[in-house]
């Protein structure tokens, strides 16, 4: 059949009917049916999220003085996949886009001109900025791409089929290599802004703006501060870079510390590269928290120690409140990765870490034998438990005897007491007497009670500090042997406390409460309130204990040091290591003085020749002369 | 159908095709100052300044097209293809290059496309040669349009400008078709061209042509890959929607711009998408999206809506320009219609589907629409063209005539 010339028109007709058909079928499926997927599209090109940087909190002393704050500075940073690139430029409106070697030049999206290559990758002008060779610039940049390959190989693998690998390897470095890596720190202010004004002379390098911890509490503080590192968390699906603490109270109030990043929605606008933002949330900056301690007494307590090997723990008798932690040796916090080094030289040295170093925080978390700073403790106990009272008198010829009546040769006294009293054994520190009491509690059954009072002075307790171990270890506990429980009494055998734990029970003594310790005062301006228990003891037995620790400076074991001049109860403490070496411990306190509140303190010094008095009381009295304006004009 | 506008001058005027037309230029207008105006670009360089320019250069010339009989202008038709051959030449040695092309001839104060002009040329000569003929009607006597055809085609394709090339193909198949050539023997052509086209993309085309061929084609994988993935299970649809992504990403790459204009057509939902939003924003990223891409423009400020209307006055225009042929009784006058009815539907529907994705990216203007006016001016000459045919009707030929 053949078609005449209207038939021939008829059927042009239709085909173009059935063409603009098929078209408005498109537009249609596109526009109405499929609207959603392309507007995701569009939105998933033009949007992104930023976060918005939320302060870390500071961390300031008692009197408000700023311990650790947050410093704002700049960092050049490489991107290895526009190190790797070639960089084109729009010769009509500038915009630049970065591409393999192999890919031809496309046009730009905003003005539709074709680009031409432009060679911006000679490093010279930035390495004269930065004052530093050619060679070392590119050293560093290449070390961090390197670095980038190398996780992106890890990261493909060796299980994908080629295809899939060479895909998966695009895509991760269309991730990764856009990823900013840092190649200096500190960047001066006048070579952040020559980079970031002109990034099409720098097009690899990115300024990125970092927000550095300043631990301007030094070396006084460092234990208690602890320290941060640089992490990164996904946030809202995203990356978020932020320091976090990984020690001291840094790490125990992170999450008040660190806040919550805000979140900022930006859309880029293809014409001009300019961001606008859609949306924002605010961040939460970190909360400031408020110390106890004033920096003055905590300096104080350090210098006091004068590097020895020890801790120093101050409160304040009636609510707990930390004056001073000092562990010793210290460190400077800018020096912690020379220090780490020393220290894990030392263990390859010794097999085993080192006693005491410098990276120890002793004050809180040093668990130590106490030696015969438990007494007073004991001697509570006994006269509460009824196994002495304050005119049980024993007979000490230095050597303490066993259930068999036999004499022991170990943790004797230094001398013959004779006859003694409660308060003469406290007085003179008599091994003899307590151990005959705690034998005799033994004996009575009345260890258990014993025991139980010495829980309430918070001994195999935590104090309340963060900083104290978690989970806390009951050092408190002699186990089922006969002679540890015995050695117990005068704080030998396998018992252990802080120094914390032993100021507390000190404050305890003083006072008839024990105090929840507390370093912090106030988190974001909320006081912490402070705790005390009472002991529920009767008042008689602890004022007795009193009466014998406030001679102790001036006829018993500390006399003669000069402590004897200040309104001070002390108890002196020697534990025995094996050797000539023994840890030193003077615990005590002092009522208010010179609009000082009433304190308890704790000091002990490790591994010295030296006994109790002789080498804790100068350091207490140095203390003690600051703490109390003596040392000033 | 006709109007005496001018005292002493007769402009005859065929409303059908100038109302549809008029309103093409108007919404072609508004959509380019809407991209405008978020440029902040100098007025005078505003595309719609210019294309205003273009439109008033257009209607002049178009005048001049309608008031000479469309006889007179067939008279010279040879002169006029032969001219214009020498341009498209002279553009190869003399032509302005841009965007890796050399396309345009630089007069003072003016720029134009010879190929531009060479379409109009084409349906003139092509309508001048076959009207009183039959020769076509065999297999070897297509072979005089053909070359007529092939000849500027060859001299278009190295500027290059696949995409106007492309265009001369469906005129001369319509022309010729309508005209009675034998059906069979334009399928064997069709074929024999088909047998060419393997050559003709390793060897004749560019690099960057190449490209969006490919970009096109991995477009089309990627839709086969989704189905499939879609129907299968287990380590199948794992398989085949890892296959799919790839291909996706694949495409993407090579083919951005089809991907960007095809993101901003279906961004403009229903009745178009909000400036400052993120489906509005997305337009700047669309090359081109003042000449090539004005359609995508279009529909994503004025959505399925404005397509719909844009097509509906493109159909109107076409529709009155077919029935300008089927009630003409001249050859000639016949064959001109059905020329520009070709070039018009052809370059409308190549551009509007490259914009959706149905296509290739080919750099093809949509009639009246587009920011340039080389092709602005040709296709109101092209209008002008059945204007001046509806106005003279020739006298009856006996039934026969094309039958």
């Amino acid at each position: 059949m053949t078609l005449g010339y209207r038939g021939r028109l008829t059927l042009l007709a239709v085909l173009a009917a059935v063409l603009g058909g098929a078209f408005l079928t498109r537009l249609f499926a596109m526009q109405v049916a499929g609207r959603a997927a392309y507007r995701r599209e569009a939105e998933s090109q033009v949007a992104g999220k930023r976060a918005v940087h939320a302060r870390r909190g500071r961390i300031l002393d008692r009197e408000g003085k700023e311990l650790a704050t947050e410093e704002a500075g700049f960092e050049l940073t490489v991107r290895a996949a526009a190190w790797q690139s070639v960089m084109h430029e729009c010769p009509r409106c500038g915009l630049v886009r970065f591409q393999p070697e192999k890919q031809p030049p496309g046009k730009c999206i905003r003005c539709g001109k074709r680009l031409v290559r432009v060679d911006r990758s000679d490093p010279a002008p930035l390495a004269r900025l930065l004052g530093m060779s050619v060679e070392e610039l590119r050293d560093r940049v290449e070390t961090r791409v390197k670095e980038v390959v190398e996780i992106v190989e890890e990261r493909v693998g060796t299980d994908l089929p080629p295809r899939q690998e060479k895909a998966e390897r695009a895509r991760l470095w269309g991730d990764y290599g856009w990823r900013p890596r840092r190649i200096a720190r500190d960047v001066p202010y006048e070579v952040a802004r020559e980079v970031e004004l002109n990034p099409h002379q720098y097009p690899a390098f990115r300024i990125v703006s970092v927000h550095t911890r300043r631990a301007s509490g030094g070396r006084d503080f460092v234990h208690i501060l602890g320290l941060v590192r640089e992490d990164s968390r996904r946030v809202d699906g995203i990356d978020v870079d932020l320091a976090v603490g990984v020690s001291g109270l840094e790490r125990a109030f992170d999450a008040a510390l660190q806040g919550e990043p805000g979140m900022m929605e930006v859309e880029r606008d293809p014409r001009d590269g300019e961001e606008r933002i859609v949306a924002r949330t605010a961040p939460r900056h970190g909360e400031d928290i408020r110390l106890t301690i004033a920096a003055g007494d905590q300096a104080r307590a350090v210098a006091a120690l004068g590097g020895a090997s020890g801790a120093f723990v101050v409160i304040d008798a009636n609510d707990g409140s930390v004056l001073a932690a000092a562990s010793s040796p210290t460190y400077d916090p800018d020096d912690y990765a020379r220090v780490l080094a020393e220290v894990r030289d030392a263990k390859e040295r010794l097999g085993r870490w080192p006693k005491h170093h410098a990276l120890q925080e002793s004050a809180f978390s040093g668990f130590d034998a106490p030696g015969s700073i438990v007494k007073p403790v004991t001697a509570v106990a006994a006269l509460v438990s009824g196994v002495a009272t304050p005119d049980t008198s024993i007979e000490c010829d230095r050597h303490f005897r066993n259930r068999r009546g036999q004499p022991l040769d170990t943790l004797k006294c230094s001398s013959a007491h004779g006859e003694v009293t409660i308060h003469e054994a406290l007085v003179r520190s008599c091994n003899v007497y307590f151990q005959t009491v705690q034998k005799e509690a033994i004996e009575r059954g009345a260890f258990d009670r014993m025991f139980e009072v010495a829980r309430r002075f918070g001994f195999g307790l935590p104090t309340g500090i963060e900083l104290e171990p978690a989970p806390f270890p009951d050092t408190w506990d002699p186990g089922k042997d006969w002679a540890n429980n015995v050695w117990m009494a005068i704080g030998q055998g396998r018992v252990r406390l802080s120094p914390a734990q032993v100021a507390r029970a000190y404050a305890a003594i003083a006072t008839g409460s024990l105090p929840r310790l507390r370093l912090v005062a106030e988190v974001g301006g909320q006081a912490v309130p402070p705790e005390r228990t009472p002991l529920g003891i009767d008042e008689s037995a602890l004022r007795m204990v009193r009466e014998a620790l406030v001679e102790v400076p001036r006829r018993g074991t500390a006399a003669g040091h000069g402590l004897e001049r200040w309104p001070i109860s002390v108890k002196t403490g020697t534990a025995q290591l094996g050797g000539a070496l023994q840890n030193a411990w003077l615990a005590g306190y002092v009522p208010e003085h010179r609009g000082r509140p009433a304190i308890a303190f704790a000091l002990v010094l490790f591994d010295t020749e030296l006994n109790a008095a002789a080498a804790c009381a100068p350091v207490l009295e140095e203390f003690l002369r600051g703490f109390y304006g003596e040392d000033r004009p | 159908m006709r109007s005496d506008l001018l005292r002493g001058l007769r402009i005859p005027l065929y409303w059908p095709a100038i109302l549809p037309t008029a309103g093409l230029l108007l919404i072609g207008l508004g959509v380019l100052s809407g991209l405008e105006v978020r440029l902040g670009l100098n007025w005078v360089d505003d595309w719609h300044v210019k294309q205003m320019i273009g439109i008033a250069v257009g209607l002049a010339a178009a005048v001049a097209f309608v008031v000479v009989p469309y006889k007179t202008i067939i008279g010279r038709a040879y002169l006029l293809y032969g001219a214009t051959l020498v341009l498209l030449v002279l553009v190869l040695v003399l032509g302005t290059e841009r965007n890796n092309a050399r396309r345009w001839i630089a007069l003072p104060g003016v720029e134009f496309q010879p190929s531009e002009l060479m379409k109009l040329a084409l349906v003139i000569t092509l309508a001048r040669y076959i009207r009183f003929r039959s020769s076509y009607k065999t297999f070897r006597g297509l072979f005089t349009p053909f070359l007529l055809t092939l000849l500027p085609m060859g001299l278009i394709l190295i500027q290059p400008d696949l995409g106007t090339a492309l265009l001369f193909i469906p005129v001369l198949f319509t022309m010729l078709f309508a005209a009675g050539a034998r059906p069979r023997h334009l399928l064997l052509v069709i074929l024999l061209g088909a047998a060419g086209i393997l050559p003709l993309y390793q060897w004749g085309l560019k690099p960057y042509q190449k490209e969006r061929i490919d970009g096109f084609l991995v477009q089309l994988g990627v839709m086969d890959a989704d189905r499939g993935s879609a129907k299968a299970k287990g380590d199948d649809a794992a398989r085949l929607k890892a296959e799919a992504g790839r291909l996706k990403a694949m495409a993407k790459d090579e083919n951005y711009q089809l991907e960007q204009s095809k993101i901003a057509v279906g961004a403009g939902g229903f009745l178009g998408a909000d400036e400052e939003g993120a489906g509005g924003q997305v337009l700047y990223r669309v090359p081109e999206r003042q000449t090539d891409f004005v359609f995508s423009a279009l529909a994503n400020r004025w959505g399925f809506v404005g397509g719909l209307l844009v097509v509906g006055l493109l159909g109107w225009l076409l529709v009155s320009i077919l029935a300008v042929a089927a009630r003409h009784r001249d050859p000639a006058g016949r064959l001109l219609c059905l020329g520009v009815f070709a070039m018009l539907a052809g370059q409308a529907f190549i551009n509007l589907a490259m914009t959706v994705g149905l296509m290739p990216v080919t750099g093809l203007t949509l009639p009246f629409l587009s920011y340039g006016r080389s092709s602005l001016v040709v296709c109101m000459l092209g209008v002008a063209l059945v204007c001046n045919v509806a106005a003279r009707p020739a006298y009856d030929f006996g039934r026969g005539d094309f039958d």
